[in-house]
This record gives structure tokens, sequence and C-alpha cells, in this order.
């Protein structure tokens, strides 16, 4: 018996009309979901962190790590924001911009994370900005060296220029007859560093008695110490890295020569106290940040949940750098409302203006995406940093 | 003036000490070994552990660690280098690079990036002698050098064991006729090597501090008066490593502390372009 060919065709017609209603099915579905932001499901937002977990620096992002792992888990415990719960996922770069670009590439492709929270570095920070960029993925990472304000990119702490201009003033303004040198690690933190000095002493038509730099890398700084010592420096302002600093500062003393030591914000790292023991005492260092020895409540209570969180974690000035990111993420992901998306979250952050961070005050709008607004100058003394000024507005004058 | 020239002094004394960990493993095994540096952090963090962990007055830490040594440098002979001592010279020194790495990448591992602070050697920080003063850690580091150069030299030159060394380096076979046993010879070079190393670990450790990466450029200089002191001669090392601390020290001087780290590489070039025997070394050159 032959086959009926009408009902063949009856046949093909129904396979042909389910297979184009499939196909119909799986691009208003793959429609849908374009409109949902990646990373936000019903209850839970998935972000993303790329910095060094391995390497010279891990040092400093260990207690970075710590300071904003303390405040996700702080607001899961709490039920989350706006009834989801935060899932943070990092990938290492080792420090290394390469690394770091192809880290933020994984979160953001693979992982799909709704935003990139937790970057530490200024070459790994500039390696992923053009990125994000282009992207259109949040970013917020601890440094922002980049100007004019990018759109999606955002940044906490002072640039270091903002930082030395007002300890130059300072030493200026306290310790009028003294001289003063300049000591530096000859990459972008010795320049940026010279920048906000260059512009202090310009201001008050001083000069520096002497400018010594050494190459990054290197543990012999005697020749150095011995030609600020020469030059009859009386305050030598250091840019660098905590260990060096802390070699130059020793290797002077063994030498019989105690100047006046002064900083940015990495003067009040656990690392310097460590390195220093009580030597560290007289050291003055500017930071955008509030002392973490100081019984403000905001870093009282930094201090309690770190505890908390991380028994035995040193109450380090980076792992608050890491809290005060959380706080900031946290506000700006509740002001966003329970329908997220990567824009609300950055007009968000645009808005907050006098934001208290617990550690530090901040301030973003949409040509400022560099957090810190104000910078203390502050004193070792009695194995703890004094403040010795009230906060000074970056770019304004010293009362 | 005499303060920078005691400065170099004190940083010559260092890279000879490192030269001559370099110059013993490279005239006896033929190896040009990149993992000196390694060894000498590592021997600073094992003497750091007696001194913290095991509360050993440091001293006594510093002689437990240089046994450590001995035997550590006496174990990579015999396990990594005399297994291939029939392979070319590029293939050995590899090996000790990929050693060097894997030292590094396991202090990293144990004990993390950060510095710390070496035990304190000295009752005080400075000696003054009339007007000069010279941090106490400098003062020995020059007092080590001077010692092991005599000692190395003495063993190198009056010993059975320091001729039979340098039948070795000339000419392993012939040393071999004559009965020369290469393997004893090799391990007690190794073995030496490392508790320079230790020494010199422990001198840099304590001007500065102690951290895994701590060697980078330092291993660098070692090699400087290696390559300066015409790479066989003992104290054609001890004259290059001093050499190279003191021109440091005066380019800071004169110029800026910033170039000193590059005059080290310089007299690299210069040496191999205008003297590739080195300063003091024979009519031989570069012997493969």
């Amino acid at each position: 018996m032959g086959r009926d060919p009408g009902r063949s065709r009856w046949f093909v017609s129904i396979i042909a009309s389910s297979a184009v209603a499939l196909v119909g099915l799986l691009i208003g579905a793959s429609g849908a979901q374009a409109q949902a932001q990646p990373g936000v499901t019903d209850n839970e937002i998935l972000l993303g962190g790329v910095y060094a977990l391995s390497g010279p620096v891990r040092f400093i992002t260990e207690p970075y790590e710590q300071g904003m792992r303390t405040v996700v888990d702080e607001v899961n415990a709490k039920g989350g924001i706006h009834g989801r719960k935060l899932k943070w996922i990092l990938e290492d770069d080792a420090y290394q911009p390469a690394r770091t670009l192809a880290g933020a590439k994984k979160l953001v492709e693979r992982d799909q994370v709704f935003a990139i929270f937790g970057q530490l570095g200024t070459p790994t920070t500039l390696a992923i900005v053009p990125y994000v960029e282009q992207a259109k993925v949040p970013l917020f990472s601890a440094n922002l060296p980049v100007d004019p304000a990018p759109k999606y990119a955002f940044g906490l702490q002072a640039n270091y220029s903002d930082l030395i201009y007002p300890l130059t003033q300072f030493v200026i303004k306290t310790m009028p007859s003294k001289k003063i040198a300049y000591f530096y690690q000859n990459d972008d933190v010795g320049e940026t560093g010279r920048i906000g000095l260059a512009r202090a002493l310009k201001e008050s038509g001083r000069s520096l008695v002497a400018d010594v730099g050494y190459e990054r890398g290197t543990n012999e700084f005697e020749t150095s110490v011995l030609k600020l010592r020469d030059a009859g420096a009386d305050v030598v302002i250091a840019m660098g890295t905590a260990p060096s600093i802390a070699t130059a500062m020793r290797q002077a003393s063994a030498l019989g020569f105690h100047p006046i030591w002064g900083t940015y914000a990495i003067g009040a790292s656990g690392i310097m106290k460590k390195l220093l023991g009580p030597d560290i005492d007289g050291l003055i260092f500017a930071s955008e940040e509030e002392s973490q020895y100081s019984d403000s409540p905001g870093m009282r209570e930094a201090n309690e949940l770190i505890a908390k969180h991380f028994p035995g974690a040193s109450n380090d000035w980076v792992s608050m750098i890491g809290y005060g990111e959380g706080k900031i993420l946290v506000h700006a992901l509740e002001a966003s409302g329970r329908d997220l998306t990567r824009d609300k979250l950055v007009a968000s952050l645009n808005a907050m203006s006098d934001f208290d961070a617990g550690v530090l005050p901040v301030s973003f709008s949409p040509t400022k995406h560099v957090g810190a607004k104000s910078v203390k100058i502050f004193r070792w003394q009695g194995g703890k940093p004094e403040p010795q000024t009230d906060w000074i507005p970056i770019g304004g004058e010293q009362k | 003036m005499i303060a920078y020239l005691l400065t170099g002094l004190s940083y010559g004394s260092l890279y000879a000490l490192l030269g001559l960990g370099l110059v013993l493993t490279f005239r006896s095994t033929n190896v040009l070994n990149f993992s000196q540096g390694g060894m000498s952090m590592l021997m600073a963090f094992i003497a750091f552990e007696f001194a913290t962990q095991a509360g050993l007055p440091i001293l006594v830490a510093i002689a437990a660690s240089l046994v450590v040594a001995g035997v550590l440098g006496g174990a990579v002979y015999n396990i990594l280098i005399y297994p291939l001592r029939n392979r070319d010279q590029d293939t050995l020194a590899f090996v000790a690079l990929s050693l060097e790495l894997s030292i590094i990448g396991l202090a990293a591992l144990i004990w993390g990036a950060e510095s710390r602070v070496f035990p304190r050697l000295f009752a005080t920080d400075r000696i003054e002698i009339a007007d000069l003063i010279i941090s106490t850690p400098h003062f020995w580091t020059i007092v080590c050098g001077v010692v092991s150069v005599c000692v190395i030299a003495t063993l190198m030159r009056w010993t059975d064991l320091g001729l039979a060394m340098r039948v070795a380096a000339e000419n392993p076979e012939v040393a071999q006729l004559l009965g020369v046993n290469l393997r004893v010879v090799g391990t007690t070079a190794w073995m030496a090597a490392a508790c320079l190393g230790t020494l010199t670990g422990v001198l840099l450790a304590s001007t500065g501090f102690l951290q895994p990466y701590m060697m980078g450029l330092v291993v660098l200089k070692g090699f400087a008066a290696l390559v300066v002191g015409g790479m066989h001669s003992v104290m054609g090392v001890i004259a290059g490593g001093l050499l190279l601390g003191i021109l440091e020290s005066f380019a800071a001087y004169e110029l800026n502390p910033l170039v000193q780290d590059s005059v080290g590489l310089a007299l690299i070039i210069l040496v191999l372009l205008i003297r590739p025997q080195g300063l003091i070394g024979g009519g031989g050159g570069w012997r493969g």
C-alpha cells in the first residue's frame, strides 16, 4: 500500500510550523534576557573584583579584601539589598596590568557580573578603564588616576598630589624655618607627589634643599640618605612604598641623621608601624581617611565588624579603604532600588555628595568620580597617629 | 666623602660575598648559579624562624642556619646538578634559574610578601670612630667579607681540597684520572656557597628588611662582581665587588643616587667589551 501524499504533506507542515514557532520562542526568550541585567537575579546580585591575590602586593590587598568582605557579609546577614544577597567573586591579576584586563573580561563576559567592585593599584586600574567604559560596566577601584571623570569608572583614594600639597603646606606653615628635601621613588608615585609638592613650594616662594630619587626594587638607600643629610634637610617628604620609606628612615637613623619624615596615606599603614616599631613616632602623613586608631563612631564600628568577621586581622589603613568601598557600594545599590540596572547604579553613585562612608567622608558627582573630598594631617605620637588638622578640602586652602 | 666610601665598601663587601659564592660553584662545577640569591634569602628566613619561632639567640640561630645551608647546598648539588653534570653550561644555568624562581615562589607562599624586621644582630645601631659613623650591620658586612675571603682563599690555595677544586675546574677528565672525586669537590663547593649565601642574606636583611623579593637587584650585582673579576678568580671577584660598591657610591655622590643601580650593568658591558677576561682574570677569559 502506497503512502497517502495528503497525509505526508500535513505532517511536514506540522513539523515546519512547530519549528518556526520554536525559533520564534527562542528569539523572544533571548530578547527578554537581553533586557534583564547581567548578574542580577531575583535573589542575588553578582559582583566581581580583580586585584592581586598573589605576589608582592598581596600583603596590601589582603586587608583590603577583609574590609570589603566584612561589609558584604554583614549586609547579607541582614537579608541583603532589596531582597537580593550579594555574591562577590574574585580574579587574581598578580598586580600585572595585562592580567587585570584578562580578569575583568572574564568577570564581565564569562561570569556575567553586574559590576566590578574591588581593584587596587594605579597601573592595573588604568589597564581596565577603557574596557569597562566600552562594555558599560560600572567599575569601582581604590584608585582612579583618570581625568576628566570617565562615565562608568569610579575611585576612592585621593590623588598623591592632593595629599602632598596640604602636607607640604602644613610643613611650611608650622615649621617655617625648616629646610625641606624630597625623597622619591622614580616612577608615577614620585612624580605625582612632586606635583603637589612643587605647587605648595611655589606658592610660598620656597625651594628644596635636596631632590633625591631611587629606583623601584632597590634596597640600598644609604647613599640617598647621605645626600639628604649633607644637604642639611630638616624635613624629608618621602614618596614610595612603605618598606622603602621605612628602610630609608632606619638607615638614616643608623647614620645619626634624624629629620622629620613626611609622607602620604601609606604612613598610616600597619606595615609601617611593624617595620619601624617605636621609631615611627614623629612621622607625619596626609590621609583622606580617618586614623584607624580614632574612636570616631564610624571607625569604631569598622574596627569591631572587621574583628568580628576576621578575628586577628590587623586594623590596617588599607582594610579601612576596602571597608569604605563596601559602604559606598551598599549605599549606591540601596539607592538604586529593586529595579536595578547598571545605569541606575552609576546614577546613584553620581548622586552621593557628602556621604559618610564611616571611615572617610566622600563626594561624587558626574564630573567627580574620585570619592575622597578632604585630607587630614596626622603625626605618629605614642604609637598612634594623632590628627594635627581638621579635614582640609581637596583643592582648597588650609585654615 | 669618607661616609660614601664606607657605604661603598660595605655594599661592595656584600657583592663580593655573593660573587664569592658564585665563583666557587662556577669554578668547580661549571654552573652559573642563578639560585645564589634565592638561597641567601631562604637562609635568612630560616635564621629568622630559628630566632623567632624556636626562640634561639640570634647568633645561635645563624649558626644553625649555616648547618641547614650546608645540607641544602650539598643536596641541591647531588640531586639537581650532579646528574646533569655532562650537560652544557646553558642547561645547568637554566636549572639554577628555575631553582631561583622556585625558591622565591615557595618563600612567598610560606612567608607572604610582607616585609619583616630581622632580629637585631648588634647591641648598637652605629659605630663611631672619631668623626666617622658607620652603621653596625655595614661594619660587620665588611668584617664578614674580609674573613670569608681569607678563609676561602686559604682553602683554595693551600689545601688538597682547594687544589682538587682548581683541577676539577680546569679539566674534569684529567682531574678524574688524577683520582679527584668530582662529586666530593662539587658537594663541598655548593655547601660553601650556600653558607656564604646565608651570611649575605642575613647581613642584607639586617640592613633593610626580610622579604622574599629582597635579593632582586643585589644578586645582579653579585654577577657583575663575578664578570668584573674574570669569572674564575677568588681575588678577582672580591676586587670586582668592592670596586662596584665604591663606584656606585661615588656615582650617587657625584651624580644622583638614581644612577647607582645602573653602574653594575654598565660595568658588566664595559668589562665584556674591553677586557673580557676580567680585571684580574688570567688569559683564558670566559671559559666554557
